[in-house]
């Protein structure tokens, strides 16, 4: 083993935090409120119970599935009702423009004297 | 104080006079569906409007959603009855009353003493080169439908919704009486 090999080890290798270096880092945390999510995966992964920590971490993950899905069913759900619109709208425009025709062809019966129209045409 | 009592009475006065231009649905209308052989309802109002424009995605729809996109709301009541005689007058005069106002104004009256069909059609607004409501009274024995398209509309857009009914070539003025241009 050459002298790096020997200084990368010493450099890398495994060692305890100052007493107190924990709670100094969580004291920061607390006073960013933008480091919340920072805290709360610390305070997670610090749980003490193993089977614990993965239910809490199975919890988030049904949380995120339960948020995505809702998201999901809300598009579907906007997808449906903007489509019956649609729907609605075409409707209303073909019943609209076929009375409008219907009326066109109402002022042209004046032509033939059968009907009594008033009109600014 | 003085000031702020002049301003609340014309806000009032707005408030209250508002109601007067504004066209709704009478609800006996919508009592005539029991007696109705088909009904057709549509109520859409500006958010639905929105909503509908943003799946009118076809080329063949470009035209009616850039109209749609402008319009506040869009209400069809229409009613098609087995026998004449289902619906009266009040029915109707009820939807005639609301536009007797000034702001609407009645451009196509016409009545068939033959048949006993007639067609109304009514604008809203004071602009000549825009129309802010439109709305058709079709009136047969045995059908009766009523459209109410709220918001602005160019002449181009009833052009295009009536096809050929050349509307366009009417000059939509403000506050005129109608002319009787024929009668029998």
């Amino acid at each position: 083993m050459n002298e790096i090999d020997q200084q990368l080890k010493r450099a890398l290798r495994r060692c305890e935090p100052p007493e107190g270096f924990a709670d100094r880092v969580l004291a920061r945390v607390d006073k960013e409120p933008s480091l919340a999510a920072t805290r709360a995966a610390w305070m997670l992964w610090r749980w003490p119970s193993s089977s614990l920590r993965w239910a809490a971490v199975a919890a988030l993950v049904a949380a995120a599935a339960t948020g995505i899905g809702y998201q999901v069913r809300e598009q579907h759900r906007e997808k449906a009702e903007g489509l019956a619109a649609k729907q609605q709208v075409m409707l209303a425009l073909r019943i609209t423009g076929s009375k409008l025709r219907v009326a066109k062809e109402r002022v042209k019966a004046v032509e033939t004297g059968t009907q009594k129209v008033e009109n600014t045409l | 104080m003085k000031r702020l009592g002049i301003a609340l009475i014309l806000a009032l006065t707005t408030a209250v006079g508002a109601p007067a231009q504004d066209f709704k649905m009478p609800v006996n209308l919508d009592r005539l569906a029991s007696k109705a052989s088909e009904t057709t309802e549509v109520t859409l109002n500006g958010r639905m409007l929105q909503l509908a424009a943003k799946f009118m995605n076809d080329e063949d729809d470009a035209e009616a959603r850039e109209m749609v996109k402008k319009l506040k709301g869009i209400y069809v009541r229409s009613f098609q009855f087995d026998s004449s005689g289902a619906y009266s007058d009040s029915d109707v005069e009820a939807v005639r009353s609301q536009l007797k106002s000034p702001a609407w104004e009645k451009i196509v009256n016409v009545h068939s003493k033959r048949n006993g069909e007639n067609a109304e059609i009514y604008f809203k607004g004071d602009n000549p080169d825009r129309i802010d409501g439109l709305v058709i009274i079709a009136a047969d024995p045995k059908e009766l439908t009523v459209v109410h398209i709220d918001g602005p509309l160019d002449p181009s857009d009833i052009e295009k919704l009536g096809g050929e009914f050349g509307v366009p070539k009417v000059e939509v003025r403000p506050k005129t009486k109608p002319a009787k241009a024929g009668a029998q």
